[in-house]
Order: C-alpha cells, then sequence, then structure tokens
C-alpha cells in the first residue's frame, strides 16, 4: 500500500490526479491540501511515502514547503510552466509532471516512485531537493517553529549567526532557526546587501552603523541596533571593496 | 541629392543673379572703359554665359570631392577654380577676337579685372555649394534620427506590450484537461473563453488604441477562466459609469493591472479575495481605478511588479506624460489608478 498527499491550490489540478490514482488500487490517498501550510502539516503528521506537489502556490511555494519538512518523502512535481524551476529539480525529484499530461505519462512517474519506494534507498537525492529551489536572488525565507510557519522578508534581516548545522536568523526583532547552511545563504542573499563578514556571520549592511578595531588583525561591527558582530580580517576586506573607504 | 540651384525657386535667383552680374558687366565696360554697346555687351555675355554654364556643373565636383581628404578636395578646387576661370577668360576672348575689331591693349587692361572677377565668383558659388551640402547632410541626419527614434520607440512599445502567461496558458489547459472528465460542457465553454481571450490578444499586437467596451469583455474573459481554476475564491465587483463605455484606451492595458491583482489577491492568498474595478469619465479624461485585498502578512515572492511597471511605461510613452499612473498601498488593500486623456473626436 502506498501513502498518497496531494498538494495543489487549484481544485481541478487536484481532481485531475484523484481521476488518474483512482486506477491504481495499491494507491491510498490520505491527504488533499491546498496550500503550503496545510501540506507541511500534512506531511509532518502523516508521513506519506509519496507527495504530489505543485511548485506556485500562495503563501510558500513547494519548495519553500520542503524545507520545512524534517523527513522529506519521495515527491512527484506537478507544475505547468516553470522554466528555472524544472531544471533546478530534474536532477532531484523522482518525476516532474508538466500539467496537462496524459495518463500513460502519469503511470510512468507512479512507477518510478513505486521503485524508489520499494528499494527504499536513503539516496542523497532527498537532502538535495531541500536545496533545489528556484534560481536567483532568494526574496524570502521560510522557517518553522513547531508547527508555527513564518515567511521572513530579506529586507528585514539584520543578521544571520552561523550554529552547527543551522543558521540563527536575527530578524525584526526575533530570532528564528533554519536548517540551512552559510554557504548557501551566502550564494543566494543579494550580494549588494548582506556580507559575510566572518566564517559564521553575515550582515545586512542597511544595517551597519559603524566599525571598529577590536584586536590587532581583525575588527568589530556595530549595527543600528548596538549589537556587536565580529569581523575577520577577510570580511574587513571584502567590506573595504564594497564600501569603498 | 538634386542640383541645389534647379529646386524650387532657386533657378530663378539663379538666373537673375547671373542676369544682374552680366549687367554689372555691361555698364562697367561702358562706364569705365567707353567701350562700343555692341561689344560691352559681347563680352559680358560671352564671359558670363561661360562662367554661369561651367560653375553650374561644378555643384557635381563639390558633391564628389566631398568623399576626398580635406586636403586633396582643397586641391582639387584650386586647381579647378583656376581652370575654370582661365577657359572662360580665352573662350570669350577668342569669340571676341573673331567678330569684333579690339586691341591687344583692350585684352591686357581686362585680364586682370576678369580674372579676379571670375575667382571671386568661383569662390562664392563653391562657397555656397558647401554651405548647401552641408544643409542638405544635416536635414538627413536629423531625418535618419527622428526615423530611428521612432522605430526604437515603437519596438519599446510592442516589448511592453502584454504577453499572455505560460502559466496561465498551461494552468488553464490542465483545468480543461480536467473538466473534460465529468464535466465536457464546462470544458468546451472553457475552450472557447480561452480562445477568444487569446485571439483578442494576438489581434491587439497591432493596434495601440482601443475602447473600455472591448477591453472590458476581454477581461471577463479572462476573469471567467480564472473563476473556473479559482472558484469561489474569487470576487469582483464592476463599476463602469456609461459615459465611459465608449471611451479610449490603449490597448490591453488593463490585463496585467488585473492579473497583478489576481496573483497578489488570489494566488498568495488562502482566504478569498475581492477586486474591484472602477471606471469614471470626467473633465475629458477617463479614470480607472483598480483595488484589490490582499494578505498583508505574507511576503511576496520575486518578480513584484514588472507587469506594473511596464504599464506606467507604456501610458508614458503613449501619452508623453508621467503622471498618469499611480499605485497606492495600505495595510490590505493594493490601489491603481489610471488617467487616461480623450482625444477630442478627431
Amino acid at each position: 500500500m502506498i501513502r498518497v498527499i496531494i498538494i495543489d491550490d487549484e481544485p481541478l489540478a487536484r481532481e485531475m490526479l484523484m481521476f488518474n490514482l483512482e486506477l491504481h488500487k495499491e494507491v491510498i490517498i490520505i491527504a488533499e491540501c491546498e496550500n503550503g501550510f496545510d501540506g507541511v502539516k500534512a506531511i509532518q503528521e502523516h508521513s506519506p511515502d509519496l507527495v504530489f506537489l505543485d511548485i506556485q502556490m500562495p503563501k510558500i511555494t513547494g519548495f519553500e514547503m520542503l524545507e520545512l519538512i524534517d523527513k522529506i518523502p519521495e515527491i512527484i512535481f506537478c507544475t505547468a510552466y516553470d522554466q528555472f524551476a524544472i531544471k533546478a529539480f530534474e536532477k532531484n525529484a523522482v518525476d516532474y509532471l508538466l500539467k496537462p499530461y496524459s495518463q500513460e505519462r502519469f503511470n510512468e512517474a507512479l512507477i518510478k516512485a513505486y521503485e524508489r519506494i520499494k528499494s527504499n534507498s536513503d539516496n542523497n537525492s532527498i537532502a538535495r531537493l531541500k536545496e533545489s529551489r528556484e534560481l536567483g536572488p532568494l526574496t524570502r525565507i521560510v522557517v518553522r517553529t513547531g508547527s508555527k510557519i513564518d515567511i521572513i522578508d530579506i529586507e528585514k534581516i539584520v543578521y544571520i549567526e552561523a550554529a552547527d548545522d543551522y543558521v540563527t536568523i536575527h530578524s525584526d526583532g526575533r530570532k528564528f532557526l533554519k536548517q540551512m547552511t552559510m554557504k548557501y545563504l551566502e550564494d543566494h542573499l543579494p550580494s549588494r546587501e548582506f556580507i559575510r563578514c566572518h566564517r559564521s556571520y553575515i550582515i545586512a549592511i542597511g544595517q551597519l552603523k559603524k566599525i571598529e578595531q577590536f584586536e590587532k588583525d581583525s575588527h568589530l561591527a556595530i549595527l543600528h541596533s548596538d549589537e556587536k558582530i565580529p569581523v575577520s580580517r577577510l570580511g574587513y576586506g571584502k567590506l573595504r571593496s564594497l564600501l569603498d573607504f | 541629392m538634386d542640383h541645389p540651384f534647379l529646386l524650387n525657386a532657386n533657378r530663378y535667383y539663379f538666373i537673375t543673379m547671373w542676369v544682374a552680374i552680366s549687367a554689372a558687366h555691361i555698364f562697367l565696360l561702358r562706364y569705365f572703359f567707353e567701350t562700343s554697346m555692341d561689344l560691352a555687351v559681347a563680352d559680358s555675355l560671352s564671359f558670363n554665359i561661360l562662367f554661369a554654364g561651367l560653375s553650374f556643373s561644378y555643384w557635381f565636383a563639390v558633391r564628389f570631392s566631398s568623399n576626398l581628404s580635406p586636403t586633396f578636395a582643397m586641391i582639387n578646387h584650386i586647381v579647378g577654380g583656376i581652370f575654370i576661370v582661365g577657359l572662360c577668360f580665352f573662350l570669350s576672348n577668342y569669340f571676341l577676337n573673331q567678330y569684333f575689331n579690339i586691341t591687344s591693349e583692350y585684352t591686357a587692361t581686362l585680364m586682370p579685372v576678369k580674372l579676379f572677377a571670375g575667382l571671386f565668383y568661383y569662390t562664392v558659388i563653391v562657397l555656397i555649394y558647401y554651405m548647401v551640402k552641408y544643409y542638405f547632410d544635416l536635414q538627413e541626419k536629423i531625418n535618419s534620427e527622428s526615423r530611428l527614434a521612432a522605430a526604437v520607440k515603437e519596438a519599446e512599445l510592442n516589448m511592453l506590450k502584454f504577453q499572455i502567461n505560460p502559466h496561465f496558458i498551461f494552468n488553464s489547459l490542465n483545468s480543461i484537461s480536467a473538466l473534460t472528465l465529468n464535466k465536457p460542457e464546462k470544458a468546451r465553454d472553457m475552450i472557447l473563453k480561452l480562445s477568444d481571450f487569446m485571439r483578442y490578444s494576438v489581434k491587439n499586437k497591432q493596434e495601440e488604441i482601443g475602447n473600455l467596451t472591448e477591453e472590458l469583455k476581454n477581461i471577463m474573459l479572462y476573469l471567467d477562466i480564472e473563476k473556473v481554476r479559482f472558484g469561489d475564491k474569487l470576487d469582483i465587483q464592476m463599476d463602469i459609469s456609461p459615459d465611459a463605455e465608449t471611451c479610449q484606451l490603449p490597448n490591453m492595458i488593463l490585463q496585467p493591472l488585473m492579473e497583478n491583482a489576481i496573483k497578489y489577491g488570489v494566488y498568495e492568498s488562502t482566504e478569498s479575495s475581492m477586486i474591484n474595478l472602477i471606471a469614471k469619465l470626467a473633465d475629458g479624461i477617463l479614470h480607472i481605478e483598480i483595488k484589490n485585498s490582499f494578505d498583508s502578512s505574507g511576503v511576496p515572492a520575486k518578480g513584484q511588479g514588472i507587469g506594473l511597471k511596464n504599464v506606467s511605461h507604456r501610458m508614458q510613452l503613449i501619452y508623453d506624460r508621467d503622471d498618469l499612473t499611480n499605485v497606492y498601498r495600505n495595510e490590505n488593500l493594493f490601489i491603481v489608478t489610471l488617467k487616461i486623456p480623450q482625444i477630442p473626436s478627431a
């Protein structure tokens, strides 16, 4: 028995998926969600074997949704047109269905999913799915704390601090913990607005008040909130070239 | 490039000028040298007609020399000048010798005057030619520049025009695909609406201005299709005053605004959302207001406002004013207003 969740914001698109699944008696649909919030909740609660996932949805996209899930099931993406997204998940997803699709194409994707579920291989493609978001700079970051989901506007981020496998995002007077690498953030945050001033810190340029000498080889960045962030020698060089002093 | 002395009334000025010069020539001969009337007329006409003819054709030499380097052009004109003046003098003298009994003293006395006058005419004419040529070139440049500016503007306008969003097309096709399963009537209805919508947007690629009724008909098609996709999540109210219906506006200008409203009102919202369209005519200006509710807790994904920017840029290009598009936003309302000047019926 394969347990499936369908996540799509359009009722007719969900209807289409259910129609295609009807022929497969070994499949049981345990939940049907119309947005990413409900999707996260349903996946966490039911741990399904397979999820049919749309990408463009209200509030959070299919990709952002995956970032919030502890144990990612097999995913078949269903999308209408998303040239960048297709590139991104071609490598990592079980399969992707371009809407509209035929019953044959649907069956093909489902068979691929069966094989993956049977072999139960915990391969790293699942892990990579977490980072397979749309290309281009980040405009927001989605964070889950317990059952609560926050969407952080990157314009409100003050600084980001590394914490083992996680990062702590300081934004709008609050702290958010997120499983993400500093490298990923450094590469995807807009490079004119954020700078990695230290191995463990990324600061928003707009939040910077002044830079002070700390020790012989290091500096301190003082933010408008009067918080003090260490600046490495390398980070100081980056700051100088970006701010031109 | 035509000969400047053949353009419009210039030929008459050219002839008048040479008649005046010839008359002056006759007068000078009669007054200072007391020649006979016959000789004075023959001398003047033989020299001046020859000179007028040769200098007339010299235009082509000036045109040709514009391809040469300045030094070569200068040598060209000096040699040309000496040749033309010399030729006129000798031919005219030869003619006078044939028919009149002139003394060598007469020839010798007049030679420097004639040569000097010839060089003077020649210089003036070459300068006129150069000025004309410069003027022609300038005109040509201004013309090609304005042609280029018009082409750039047209290309820009074409680029800013609404393009059907592929995301919308494929999602609509997917909805149709789902409807064929057990609601074939609705599927057919949606196919018809989608084709009408696409036909309108393809047709209007060519034209710039349309009227509000047509535009609203198309907007309704679009909204009907979206309603099938999103059901009662979409609540639309329209308030169109009767005198606004025949107003003119740029084709497909409302489409991107509606799309924006739906994108941030419906696509990004989990609740149902309201879209309100008001159109009225006041003081010869069509006022349009599109208002949509949005969820202020949401953080918009990327790509925000490109449709809006294109609309505002297009309005600016068409009407040459930058105060026609306005955007207001408060906690949970997003309002775009357009002011569209109505050109008095031409």
